[in-house]
């Protein structure tokens, strides 16, 4: 997930970061009150951009990413107290506000770590620097002669000793040192990078005290809720509210929104109800009525059009995309095997749905606070709209209820600026259940077809041919081919395939297209994975040998062949034959966001019930931080993949979608989980993406399983069209 | 608009609110007392669940008329009330010792079903949890250690696996 408005953090110098801060302002406290645990009296001094010390010892951690349960806080936490020997029992972590000055925020594309990780280390060693030079000025020593241990500077000549708060406000006066000045820890060193810390924010969130973009109270603010526009650039037509205003508790009606295109973070025309609480907005949207402009986009029905263009593909409009040529000629009687996957559109629903509050102090100042993954968007998008500077316009980042990739999209948050702005009051707009269903920034409906020639085991020749709306088409219209990042992934040429050919057929938008976790490699790890199991059958070999032949020796498949033995090993693949009748196991791979997953699933399927019963992850995903999240995520990327796998699908009628909650688009229940069994393949290489990449091998090592239990293959999803779940 | 006594964690509230407003937007948005969530308005996902005489009830889908004489229990307070503290001293422990919360989220509505379940069955095997807590939806999918920090505390459960 990588997006043209992100701020990149190669554009700001080192210096910057390790300067510290100017004024004060730059650390918000999160309203959760998860503040600090230091004194009232405490004394706090800077020593960088992410660490703050306290004369009482509290070492206050910055974390510029949003927390929406990938455990990001705890992970930034663990780098910095690291690198400079603190006492893990005064860290606490900081969140910060949209704020340039800390480098790139949009926390999607599983980059935080793989961005972050050497430059925390560096802020950690800077700061651990400023603290010994502190200590060295003190004592009148040479800084060579100290060393540091559990929150103390330690004069190694004579063995005294000062606490890191006894020195925090000499250590802030010190100059930044150079960055060539300062030593990393060798990983044996290592005493908390690695280790799966219990997270800070475990306390808040059991007591019901963490805050949520949902949870924002403010003084003599208004509750809003919103009828959008069902059908893509459909605007109001007209709409009557004189039942909306008799409702008690309902204040003002308004609307707001444009269809006008680029979607982009543009609120959808929408009438607004504000009222003195939830419930009164709530019945006021119920209450409204509505009509909507016709527009081309409601003719579109999706089954239909899908299923048109999965028939008719290579009529439509062709684009070469990629192509590996064979260094010899290919043999002849070549056999040749096709399949055509089709996945549908997919929504993000996170358990907290959008929400977002705005006020405005004065006429240009602005403050938000909000669940969103990229508060720097928001500044952005705000001060287009408002035309205030974007240094106006504070951005408070709170705890996420889960994002998954909606909320790097904040219409949602413009649309309760725009609010506080026509009201002049504090306004919280609250997405339900249905909003988030019926208007998300969807997940692209795909067909993807696979055609392999091949001879005695072995694949030669491989064209892949795939069409799907581009997410680019959010901020363009006319965007209608896969953008080359969306395309990266089906194209393997480190496979050891010959020939291969990759090409593109345009899907023109019908609604918002956006990032969803994992992106294309959803269809990508589901097409490609189902398609190397066909052909495993076709050649009549064990998929996890044909894999081997794919995968072969070469260095770039190194993470994938490791991935391939661990779970190899964990799910007992060479004793499967001994399953009772009915049950399988299947196998996917899938390399994205710089780290090689392998999944295999156990299933069973017995009078048309299909019970996944357990699922083995092995992830090669480069250095960890925190094992235990690292974990989480695995176990957390199979139970979203297997709601791809098994449930979610949103349909278009009429150009607005059919499903509307939890009832008709369903997700897994603890009654519908497997076990889940993960490895974490050690490695030394640079941390690799973590919240992502274990989602696209799961839903292919379910159907693979499938095939291998009933000689039923299926190549459309979800799955409960064929079964009972 | 009508005046309701509501007891909520053994404190009596005045609230002068439309009968039909959930008692979920009456702890939410009239008392602040936003630990109890919102998922779904339509009693499908759990996020809003609480204690109403001791039973899990989802408060989304639960009138404020339908609750004057009975006592609401919710997660800010569930541990620091006797008749509860049994359940969910421990079931709190548990969740952080198993290192339950991804975004945290789901998981006041899961504890507060956690409570409910084992204070009305002490001796739950795994089916019985997996039964009784498919009510309460996880989007991160942290059910699998849920289902373990619950077995934790059924002390003397029979795992029938």
């Amino acid at each position: 997930m990588s997006k043209s408005t992100s701020v990149n953090i190669v554009n700001l110098s080192r210096r910057q970061l390790l300067k510290a801060s100017a004024g004060a302002g730059l650390l918000f406290s999160l309203k959760c009150r998860l503040a600090h645990a230091a004194t009232e009296t405490a004394q706090k001094s800077e020593l960088n951009l992410f660490v703050n010390l306290y004369s009482d010892n509290q070492l206050e951690i910055l974390c510029n990413r949003s927390e929406m349960g990938q455990g990001i806080r705890v992970s930034f936490a663990q780098i910095i107290a690291d690198e400079m020997y603190a006492d893990w029992q005064y860290v606490s972590v900081q969140q910060s506000i949209g704020d340039k000055r800390t480098g790139n925020q949009n926390t999607d594309g599983s980059r935080s770590i793989r961005l972050y990780y050497n430059k925390l280390r560096l802020l950690g060693a800077s700061a651990l620097y400023m603290l010994k030079a502190a200590a060295a000025q003190l004592w009148q020593v040479p800084v060579t002669q100290l060393t540091a241990q559990k929150h103390y500077i330690i004069d190694t000549r004579t063995g005294r000793k000062a606490a890191f708060g006894e020195l925090a406000e000499l250590a802030a006066k010190q100059s930044i040192p150079d960055e060539k000045s300062l030593t990393l820890k060798s990983k044996e060193q290592f005493e908390y990078i690695g280790k799966g810390i219990t997270s800070i924010d475990f306390n808040p969130m059991v007591n019901g005290r963490a805050e949520f973009g949902q949870d924002v109270m403010l003084p003599n603010m208004l509750y809003a809720c919103l009828k959008r526009s069902p059908v893509l650039s459909s605007e109001i037509e007209a709409y009557d509210d004189s039942e909306c205003k008799k409702i008690n508790g309902v204040k003002q009606v308004l609307t707001l929104g444009s269809g006008a295109f680029p979607a982009h973070f543009n609120p959808l025309p929408a009438v607004a109800v504000l009222a003195e609480h939830t419930w009164a907005a709530i019945k006021g949207v119920r209450a409204l009525k509505v009509d909507w402009k016709q527009t081309d986009y409601h003719g579109y029905h999706s089954d239909t059009d899908l299923h048109y263009k999965t028939k008719n593909l290579t009529a439509l409009n062709a684009k070469q995309r990629a192509q590996k040529k064979p260094d010899t000629p290919l043999p002849n009687d070549l056999n040749q095997f096709s399949a055509t996957y089709v996945l549908p559109y997919l929504a993000h629903a996170p358990m907290e749905p959008p929400a977002a509050s705005a006020v405005f102090h004065s006429e240009s100042n602005l403050e938000i606070w909000a669940c969103v993954q990229s508060p720097q968007a928001v500044q952005q998008k705000a001060a287009q709209i408002t035309g205030l500077d974007e240094k106006n316009i504070r951005v408070n980042v709170t705890f996420l209820g889960g994002a998954f990739g909606r909320k790097a999209q904040p219409d949602f948050v413009m649309e309760a600026v725009i609010l506080a702005r026509q009201t002049g009051q504090p306004v919280k707009v609250i997405w339900q259940r249905e909003d988030d269903i019926q208007h998300d920034y969807y997940h692209a409906a795909s067909i993807t077809k696979h055609t392999a020639r091949y001879q005695h085991q072995r694949i030669h020749e491989w064209q892949a041919e795939t069409c799907f709306t581009p997410i680019p088409s959010l901020f363009n219209i006319n965007k209608t081919h896969p953008s080359g990042g969306e395309m990266q992934d089906l194209i393997r040429h480190n496979y050891a395939i010959d020939s291969q050919k990759t090409l593109s057929f345009p899907y023109p938008a019908q609604t918002r297209i956006a990032w969803l976790r994992s992106v294309a490699n959803i269809q990508h790890g589901f097409s490609i994975g189902c398609f190397m199991d066909e052909m495993a059958h076709q050649m009549q070999i064990d998929p996890v040998e044909h894999w081997q032949h794919l995968l072969a020796k070469n260095d770039q498949n190194k993470g994938l062949n490791a991935a391939l033995k661990q779970v190899y090993q964990s799910s007992g693949w060479s004793q499967k034959s001994h399953l009772p009748a009915g049950e399988a196991l299947g196998i996917a791979l899938h390399h994205s966001f710089a780290s090689d997953i392998a999944v295999v699933s156990h299933v069973s399927v017995k009078d048309n019930k299909l019970l996944v019963k357990k699922v083995y992850i092995s992830a090669h995903v480069g250095t960890w931080v925190n094992e235990d999240r690292v974990t989480a995520q695995m176990e957390g990327s199979v139970i979203f993949g297997l709601s791809i796998a098994l449930f979610n699908k949103i349909s278009f009628k009429d150009g607005a979608v059919e499903q509307s909650n939890f009832n008709d688009y369903q997700v897994v229940r603890i009654n519908q989980a497997p076990e889940i069994h993960v490895d974490l393949v050690p490695s030394e290489a640079q941390p690799g993406g973590v919240g992502e990449p274990g989602l696209p091998p799961v839903a292919p090592s379910i159907v693979n399983a499938i095939f291998a239990a009933t000689g039923q293959r299926h190549r459309q999803l979800p799955l409960n069209q064929f079964y009972q779940v | 608009m009508a005046i309701y006594e509501l007891s909520v964690n053994q404190r009596t509230h005045s609230v002068d609110v439309d009968p039909d407003m959930p008692v979920l937007w009456v702890l939410r948005d009239v008392l602040g007392l936003t630990g109890t969530k919102f998922g779904c308005g339509k009693g499908l996902c759990g996020a809003c669940t609480v204690l109403f005489n001791g039973h899990a009830v989802r408060s989304c889908s639960l009138p404020v008329a339908a609750v004057q004489n009975g006592e609401l229990i919710t997660i800010e307070e569930v541990d620091k009330i006797s008749q509860y503290q049994t359940q969910a001293i421990p079931i709190k422990q548990a969740w952080i010792e198993h290192k339950v919360p991804q975004c945290g989220y789901c998981q006041p509505g899961q504890i507060m079903s956690a409570v409910a379940l084992l204070k009305n069955n002490d001796k739950l095997d795994r089916k019985q949890i997996i039964q009784q807590m498919s009510g309460n939806i996880c989007r991160c999918g942290t059910y699998q250690r849920i289902e373990k920090a619950i077995l934790s505390v059924a002390k003397g459960a029979s795992d029938d696996e």
